[in-house]
C-alpha cells in the first residue's frame, strides 16, 4: 500500500450513506476515516439518553429537538420557517439557512453521529419502476440513469443492514416486484387500531375524481424498526434484531414508545449508529468535530488531492462573543466519498469552487399536505409508532402527466402535527373553562378520535430550486451557511388539489368528520384555483447532485463518481434525479451498497 | 401515625425540595384543590411523585400572597370529597376557575399538572424536568401514555384503545 495517501478513504459524514460504505470497504480490508462536524460522542447508551434527556426537557418538539445546537455544525430547525406576514413569509434570521423563497423550504436535517436517521420515522418504502422514468413516461421531471431492477439486489441488502420489517405479499403492487422466495428480515409491525378500522371502512371506498375512478387500499408500511424475526429470511438462516448500540438487550423490538421523531428511546428504531458502530469494531476512524470546509484538487485532471477540515474543540461554557477555536487541516486518500446530506454535499462543492453547473440545483422535498379530523368511533390516538399503515394507490398512473402523485400517509399521533395535539385540545378546554372530570371526559371524548393523513407530493426536479452560497452568510466556523431557493409548481399544487379531495370523499365514506382548516398566516399556507391548502416539509432533501448521463446534465455518473473528478465519489439523496413518492432513505441505502461496490473495485484496480 | 411517618410520606429522594420546611396542611391543602381542578384522585397525583415539587414551582411563580389566597378561597368551598364533589361545590369551583381573580393562576397551575410545564404569563415557558413531562396527566386523561415514555408494550397500539372512566 502506497504510503502517500494517509487513508484509502475518507468519507465525510457519518450519517447513514456514509457509514454504510465505510462498513462495507472496511469489510474489504480498506482503510478508511470518517470525518464528522458534529460534537464527539461515545457509543454508550448514557450518551445517548443525554438526547433523550434534552428532548423530554424541551418545550418544542420538533425533529432536532433532542439534537443540541452546535454553533460549529449548526442544523436547519423547522421552527426557522416564520408565519406569513402581510403576505410575505417570514424566516427567522438567526435560522441556519438563508432562504429567499419565495416558497418556505420546511425540512431539517441533523448534523452527528448517525445524521438524520436519529430523528427519521423509518419508513422503508422501494421506489416504483416508473420513478426511475417519469420523463419518458409521462413527459415530467427526470431519468434516472438506472431502474428499478439494477436497484433490486441492493434494496435487499438495504432492508438487511436497515432491519425492515414488513410482510411482503403485501408489498408487490404498482409493479414492484420481489426477488422469487424473497421474505423481509422482520415480519409486518402490527397495523394500529385505528389502520384495521380505516381498511374495514374503507373496504368498497373508491376515490373519483376528473372523471376517473380510483380503488384504493390501506396497506402495512415496510419500516426500519424492529419486530418479530422472520425465520425464512435468507433461506432460512433467520434474522437478529439489533437492539440499542451500547445496550445490545434494550430495543430489539418496538415497544410503542411513540416518539420516533425525534428520538426513540429504545432505539428499536434503526439509527446509522447502529451501522457506525459495527464499521469502528473493523477499524474505520471516526473523528468527529471535524468539519471539512474544502475539497483541494488539481485544476487541469480535476483529481482530488485533499481535503481541508476544520477541527475544533469542545467549547462547552464559552462566553458569548468568544470565537470558537479550531485548527485547519488536511486529509488525503486514495478516494474521496461526500456523505453530509444532499444541502451539505452541495454547499461544500461550490465551497470548493467546483465547476459543474447542475451542483445545488434541483432540490426537491416532499411537501407534504396535511388533512384531519375525527374517525366516527374512538380509535386511541398517540399509540405505537407515527405511522404504521398508509395507502400507495395514488402513487402511479397516467395522471401523473397532469398532477402530482402522492402517498398518503396514515398518522396514529392524532393532531400532534398540524395542530400540537393534544395540548392545543388541552388549552382550547381551559379556555372554555373546563376543570376536573368535565376536562378529562373532553379530552378523552375528542382526542381519541383524531386522526390525520400526511400526503406527500411528488416534487419535479427544476433548476430553479437550488443552493447557493454567498460570502456575506457564514456561520461561527467561517464556513458558508446553505441558502435556499425554492418554490412550488402548478404541477405540484394540481396534486395537492386532488389530495385535499381525497381526504375530503374518504371522511365522507367512513362517516367521520373532517376538520382540516388552514390558517393563511402559517408558513406553506398557499391559495390555488380558489382552494387553501397548507403543506410542510417531510424532511427530505434531495436532487443536488444529481445522477446522469454526462457532466452537461448531471453531477455523478451512475457509478456515483463525479463526472470531472474521478476520485470521487457523492453518496446520499442529493444523487437522486427524483425520489418519486417515497420516502428516500431506503433507496439512498441501497445506492450506497452500489456506490461501496464501485469504490472497492476501484481500489482493486489500483493495487 | 407519628410526625416522622407523616413526615417520610412526602419524601421523594428524586427531588431537592425540603419538604419539612413545608407546612403539611399546606401540602394538603394544594393537593386537594389540584384533585379538584386536574379530576385525578389523591392516588393519581401522589403517585406522579411531584406534588411537593409543583407546590414549590406555584409558590415561586405566583408569589406567597396569591399562593396563599388560592388555597384559603378554595378551602371556603369546604369540599367534602374532592374526588366526587357535588353539583353545588362544583358551581362553587366553577365560579373561581372562571372568575377575573384566579382564572390564570388556575389554568396555570392546570396546565402544570397537565404537561409539567409551567407557562408564564410573559409568553415564556420550561419544562419542570424530565419526570414532570413524564407525569403530565394529559396522557392519561386520553388513556394514552407519554410520547417518548412509559411505553405500553409491543403490538399494544393495535388493540382497541383503552377508556379510563373519570368516576376511577
Amino acid at each position: 500500500m502506497s504510503k502517500k495517501h494517509d487513508y484509502d478513504v475518507v468519507i465525510v459524514g457519518a450519517g447513514i450513506t456514509g457509514a454504510i460504505v465505510a462498513n462495507e470497504l472496511a469489510e474489504k480490508g480498506h482503510k478508511v476515516l470518517i470525518l464528522e462536524a458534529g460534537r464527539q460522542k461515545n457509543f454508550s447508551f448514557e450518551s445517548y439518553r443525554e438526547y433523550l434527556h434534552h428532548y423530554y426537557t424541551n418545550t418544542i418538539k420538533i425533529p432536532n429537538s433532542p439534537y443540541p445546537q452546535n454553533p460549529a455544525a449548526p442544523q436547519p430547525l423547522v421552527t426557522d420557517v416564520g408565519n406569513i406576514e402581510d403576505g410575505i413569509q417570514q424566516f427567522d434570521p438567526d435560522g441556519y439557512f438563508k432562504q429567499y423563497g419565495p416558497a418556505p423550504f420546511q425540512s431539517s436535517y441533523t448534523r452527528a453521529n448517525g445524521g438524520t436517521t436519529l430523528h427519521w420515522l423509518g419508513t422503508c418504502l422501494r421506489m416504483l419502476p416508473s420513478d426511475f422514468r417519469e420523463k419518458d413516461l409521462f413527459g415530467t421531471g427526470k431519468n434516472w440513469p438506472i431502474n428499478y431492477y439494477d436497484l433490486m439486489p441492493y434494496y435487499q441488502m438495504a432492508e438487511r443492514e436497515i432491519g425492515v420489517s414488513a410482510d411482503v405479499e403485501e408489498q408487490a403492487f404498482l409493479g414492484i416486484t420481489f426477488e422469487e422466495g424473497y421474505v423481509y428480515p422482520m415480519t409486518k409491525i402490527p397495523q394500529s387500531y385505528l389502520d384495521q378500522k380505516l381498511t374495514e371502512w374503507t373496504k368498497d371506498g373508491v376515490f373519483e375524481y376528473e372523471g376517473e375512478s380510483f380503488d384504493y387500499d390501506v396497506v402495512s408500511t415496510p419500516q426500519g424498526r424492529n419486530s418479530n424475526p422472520n425465520p425464512q429470511y435468507n433461506n432460512g438462516e433467520g434474522y437478529q434484531p439489533v437492539g440499542a448500540v451500547g445496550n445490545p438487550d434494550l430495543g430489539t423490538r418496538c415497544e410503542g414508545n411513540s416518539a420516533c421523531v425525534p428520538i426513540c428511546p429504545v432505539q428499536a428504531k434503526y439509527n446509522a449508529l447502529k451501522t457506525l458502530y459495527k464499521a469502528i469494531k473493523k477499524g474505520v476512524v471516526l473523528q468527529e468535530q471535524s468539519v471539512a470546509s474544502e475539497i483541494l484538487y488539481d485544476d487541469k485532471t480535476g483529481k482530488i488531492t485533499g481535503i481541508k477540515y476544520k477541527a475544533y474543540k469542545d467549547f462547552e461554557g464559552l462566553k458569548a462573543g468568544r470565537k470558537i477555536g479550531y485548527e485547519e487541516k488536511v486529509v488525503t486518500a486514495k478516494r474521496y466519498v461526500l456523505a453530509t446530506h444532499a444541502v451539505e454535499n452541495a454547499k461544500l462543492m461550490l465551497a470548493s469552487g467546483f465547476k459543474n453547473k447542475n451542483i445545488g440545483q434541483n432540490l426537491m422535498d416532499h411537501p407534504v399536505l396535511l388533512t384531519w379530523g375525527l374517525a366516527p368511533e374512538r380509535i386511541g390516538a398517540f399509540r405505537g409508532p407515527g405511522s404504521t399503515s398508509g395507502i400507495p394507490s395514488l402513487r402511479d398512473g397516467t395522471f401523473r402527466q397532469d398532477r402530482s402523485a402522492f402517498r398518503i400517509e396514515i398518522g396514529n399521533w392524532g393532531w400532534n402535527w398540524p395542530k400540537g395535539s393534544p395540548v392545543t385540545e388541552l388549552n382550547d378546554a381551559l379556555a372554555a373553562g373546563k376543570f376536573g372530570k368535565g376536562l378529562r371526559n373532553a379530552l378523552l371524548d375528542q382526542v381519541q378520535k383524531e386522526f390525520r393523513m400526511g400526503f406527500l407530493i411528488e416534487q419535479q426536479a427544476t433548476d430553479r430550486n437550488c443552493v447557493t452560497i454567498d460570502e456575506r452568510y457564514t456561520d461561527e466556523l467561517g464556513n458558508y451557511r446553505p441558502i435556499i431557493n425554492y418554490n412550488i409548481t402548478d404541477h405540484e399544487k394540481e396534486g395537492m388539489l386532488a389530495a385535499k379531495e381525497f381526504s375530503k370523499q374518504l371522511f365522507e365514506t367512513i362517516g367521520g368528520e373532517s376538520k382540516t382548516a388552514y390558517d393563511p398566516s402559517r408558513g406553506g399556507y398557499i391559495e390555488y384555483k380558489g382552494e387553501s391548502l397548507w403543506w410542510q416539509g417531510a424532511g427530505h432533501l434531495a436532487g443536488t447532485h444529481i445522477m446522469g448521463t454526462d457532466a452537461e446534465n448531471s453531477v455523478v455518473d451512475k457509478d456515483q463518481r463525479c463526472h470531472e473528478h474521478e476520485n470521487l465519489f457523492l453518496v446520499g439523496c442529493g444523487n437522486m434525479p427524483s425520489m418519486g413518492t417515497s420516502n428516500p432513505t431506503l433507496t439512498i441505502a441501497a445506492l450506497s451498497f452500489w456506490a461501496a461496490e464501485n469504490i472497492d473495485n476501484d481500489l482493486k484496480d489500483l493495487k | 401515625m407519628n410526625n416522622q411517618q407523616d413526615e417520610d410520606v412526602w419524601t421523594n429522594s428524586q427531588t431537592s425540595v425540603n419538604f419539612y420546611a413545608m407546612k403539611k396542611e399546606t401540602l394538603h391543602a394544594f393537593t386537594q384543590i389540584s384533585v379538584v381542578l386536574t379530576g385525578f384522585s389523591n392516588a393519581d397525583l401522589t403517585g406522579t411523585g411531584l406534588i411537593a415539587t409543583y407546590y414549590e414551582t406555584v409558590l415561586k411563580e405566583l408569589g406567597a400572597e396569591e399562593t396563599s389566597s388560592l388555597l384559603a378561597t378554595f378551602e371556603r368551598i369546604k369540599i367534602s370529597n374532592p374526588e366526587q364533589i357535588t353539583a353545588q361545590e362544583e358551581r362553587q369551583a366553577q365560579e373561581m376557575v372562571s372568575g377575573p381573580t384566579f382564572k390564570t393562576a388556575i389554568s396555570q397551575v392546570i396546565q402544570l399538572w397537565y404537561t409539567g410545564q409551567w407557562n408564564a404569563t410573559d409568553g415564556s415557558s420550561y419544562i419542570i424536568s424530565s419526570h414532570s413531562y413524564l407525569e403530565g396527566l394529559v396522557w392519561k386523561a386520553i388513556a394514552a401514555h407519554p410520547m417518548g415514555g412509559k411505553q405500553p408494550g409491543y403490538g399494544t397500539w393495535s388493540y382497541p384503545p383503552l377508556t379510563f372512566s373519570s368516576n376511577s
